[in-house]
């Protein structure tokens, strides 16, 4: 089997509502997102997307993935898209880095070895677990009030994991935990997310003033040098989200106990064959994972929805879906969706989403 | 004063040598180098270059500027580029990482302040600490007549350090290195860059095989944690080179005295601001550096050398006149070279003018 042919579309995805975080610092009204299909010449293909969050949230950039596609796609022309691992070597010495724009081929040659095997993605990367996952919410951050009613909104929806954002605002951020953690019910799985807002004297302060709180914090800070200080003086569970990039990464997150829960962003880390890398590694050390995208349609939560099917129940916090976050839906009813706050991933072949043409519009570009 | 308009244009640099190897089996002859020249309301342009080592040295590409700059360069429209700091908060607020693309940005901004004051950016560094960065040179891998005849002159030509180009096949790479070693004189030193070509085993077995030698190693392998091992195997001094890409690793060579010399390539780092940060927390704990870039033409080398000439002399292991390794000029005047020496001018800002000739119609202008 050979590629002979990768089309990329370019999506825009305006966002329900305005979504802020990192404690009101990042504004996101919009997402950029870029979805290709590989073709192969045994009339199969594959799909995958890739759709940073906005341009300040990870080094990562809509633009920048179709820039870096030009560089990727004319290699990769030719060769056998069930060689993934190959494939994925063949990238990363072609263009060093930039993880965030291989995902979506990654992701794309994940479909197409499903699809060739007659078998779902979650199968061939170690199997489905029985459960399905709980899906995590995104409550912006807000007043205290604002932000229980959020939490309230997604209650109604089914979901009974809420990743609160806060940060920026010590007194504020005290408040926010206090008051969210007094309306937490029972079986309801609550946590804040700081995404890195915090310098490190803020994020003691804060997580000490709220010692009694049974959760864990998130990315309290930028670096993992100012986690690990974090850690030092204070006794909740913390979550890296955006300084884990790489496995090595990962093996000193591990070595150094600075977390205890990790955030895998599939296309932050480079797509599915690199997650699966990182998911090993953290089943063989007990690190608990959240599976997430860093953005984009059903297409991009479904390929998480697979990754998180694959490990077990309790190694798996949550999932998300940006899908309910956005006014666009190229594959409607296909795909992952939200039952009862949780994913399921498709019992199809490969990852199981055939995006709609007509939704998608014209190609920005062709490589054959 | 106001930054109005900002232009980038590109151009191929051409390898003086034809080809040039490096690492595990990497050919390149040609770089594509991207100029940046940013105007203002004030009658003060500056100019910066980046120009990545072709799309797979480092983790930057000279593709993905242009792209990145359509992100930056509004963000810059309208602001002092004379206050560096903020500048670059608004680009690391307008885009996430990509440091490469910001750097020809941030170095211009400094070429303004310079011209602005009225002063070389040297002065705006901290002053000329080395009037005259030394530099290196390839030690030939030829038969051994033939390269001690080659030594001899680059030692006439005022070279006393050395690098040896290593990292493809590490059976013959025990053989160069101890031959380099046996054409050094007393006074004259030799390193042995990998550029990241080893294995984390080939690499120990090197050191082992080549441990009397007393020559440094530079970057063994592809990641921090891989050198770090190596360290931990060898007795020989280490150079960390193109996994230096900002503070934070900075911090942990420091911290796990991982290296004795730490090469700081500022397109690597984000431009001067974000070197100049590394270089001095560097230096503060008694590290030795090198002042240097992935590649480029007179603009790059020109942001070299005058970083090279605001660093202790005792602590600027050398640098490199990476203008001299191409067939194209980027801009004029290129900074001065003699007796194996880097130097920086006299001229306000960076001292250099983009060469429009060359570089031809802008490839993208915001204003």
């Amino acid at each position: 089997m050979k590629i002979t042919r990768i089309t990329v579309w370019q999506l825009d995805l305006p966002l329900h509502k305005p979504y802020w975080l990192s404690g009101g610092r990042l504004k996101f009204e919009r997402l950029d997102s870029t979805i290709l299909r590989i073709d192969t010449d045994e009339s199969i293909h594959g799909w995958g997307e890739g759709c940073p969050w906005g341009v300040t949230y990870l080094p990562a950039f809509g633009r920048g993935i179709r820039a870096g596609l030009e560089e990727l796609c004319p290699l990769l022309i030719g060769q056998d898209p069930r060689a993934i691992d190959r494939l994925n070597r063949l990238m990363d010495v072609a263009l060093p880095g930039h993880p965030y724009i291989k995902a979506a081929i990654d992701i794309a040659l994940w479909d197409i070895l499903g699809h060739a095997a007659g078998m779902a993605v979650c199968n061939l990367i170690g199997g489905r677990e029985p459960d399905p996952v709980p899906i995590a919410s995104s409550v912006s951050t807000g007043t205290p009030e604002e932000m229980l009613a959020e939490v309230e909104r997604f209650r109604g929806l089914g979901y009974r994991v809420h990743s609160c954002k806060i940060g920026a605002n010590v007194g504020l951020d005290i408040a926010r935990v206090r008051h969210l953690n007094a309306h937490q019910r029972p079986g309801e799985v609550l946590f804040y997310d700081v995404n890195r807002a915090w310098l490190p004297r803020e994020a003691i302060t804060v997580m000490n003033a709220v010692a009694e709180v049974q959760s864990w914090f998130e990315q309290p800070c930028e670096t993992l040098e100012e986690i690990a200080q974090v850690r030092r003086a204070t006794r909740h569970p913390i979550c890296v989200d955006e300084a884990l990039h790489t496995i090595n990464d990962l093996s000193r997150i591990q070595r150094e106990g600075i977390a205890e829960v990790v955030n895998i962003k599939i296309n932050r880390v480079g797509g599915l064959t690199k997650a699966r890398r990182m998911r090993d590694f953290c089943l063989a050390h007990g690190i608990t994972m959240m599976i997430m995208d860093s953005g984009g349609t059903v297409l991009s939560d479904t390929a998480i929805a697979h990754m998180a099917q694959s490990i077990p129940a309790p190694s798996c916090l949550a999932v998300w879906s940006c899908q309910d976050m956005i006014r666009v839906d190229p594959a409607p009813s296909q795909g992952a969706r939200n039952v009862d706050g949780c994913f399921t991933a498709p019992i199809l072949p490969g990852i199981g989403v055939e995006p709609d043409l007509d939704v998608l519009g014209e190609p920005v570009c062709v490589y054959a | 004063m106001k930054i109005t308009r900002i232009s980038a244009y590109q151009a191929k640099l051409p390898y003086v040598g034809g080809t040039y190897c490096w690492g595990r089996g990497n050919v390149i002859d040609t770089a594509l180098t991207t100029v940046v020249t940013v105007d203002t309301d004030a009658r003060i342009s500056g100019c910066g270059e980046c120009c990545p080592f072709g799309a797979n040295y480092l983790a930057a590409y000279p593709e993905g500027i242009v792209p990145a700059l359509a992100r930056l360069a509004p963000a810059l429209i309208g602001k002092d580029p004379r206050q560096l700091h903020a500048i670059e908060r608004a680009m690391d607020n307008a885009l996430k990482g990509h440091v490469y693309a910001k750097t020809a940005l941030d170095n211009a901004c400094w070429d303004i302040l310079g011209k602005a004051c009225d002063l070389p950016v040297w002065a705006l560094l901290g002053g000329r600490l080395t009037d005259g960065a030394p530099m290196y040179r390839v030690v030939p891998q030829k038969p051994l007549e033939e390269s001690a005849r080659e030594m001899a002159a680059h030692r006439k030509a005022g070279y006393r350090q050395f690098q040896i180009k290593v990292g493809n096949d590490w059976k013959a790479d025990i053989d160069s290195i101890l031959q380099a070693a046996s054409l050094l004189q007393p006074g004259e030193n030799a390193y042995a860059d990998a550029n990241m070509g080893w294995t984390v085993d080939e690499a120990v077995k090197v050191v082992r095989a080549v441990r009397d030698t007393g020559l440094m190693i530079e970057q063994p392998c592809a990641t921090y944690e891989e050198c770090l091992h190596v360290r931990s195997r060898s007795e020989l001094p280490t150079k960390l080179d193109e996994c230096v890409t900002g503070i934070d690793v900075a911090e942990r060579i420091v911290h796990d005295r991982s290296a004795e010399v730490v090469c700081l390539k500022i397109s690597n780092l984000g431009g001067l601001t974000k070197a100049r940060r590394v270089r001095d927390y560097l230096i503060e704990h008694g590290l030795s550096v090198v002042s240097e870039d992935t590649w480029g033409g007179e603009i790059t080398t020109a942001a070299v050398a005058h970083f090279a000439a605001s660093t202790p002399p005792e602590l600027l292991y050398n640098t490199t006149d990476l203008h001299n390794y191409d067939t194209v000029t980027s801009g004029t005047p290129g900074p001065r070279t003699a007796a194996g020496r880097l130097y920086a001018g006299e001229a306000p800002g960076l001292g250099v003018e983009p060469n429009l000739t060359a570089l031809g119609q802008p490839v993208a202008v915001y204003q």
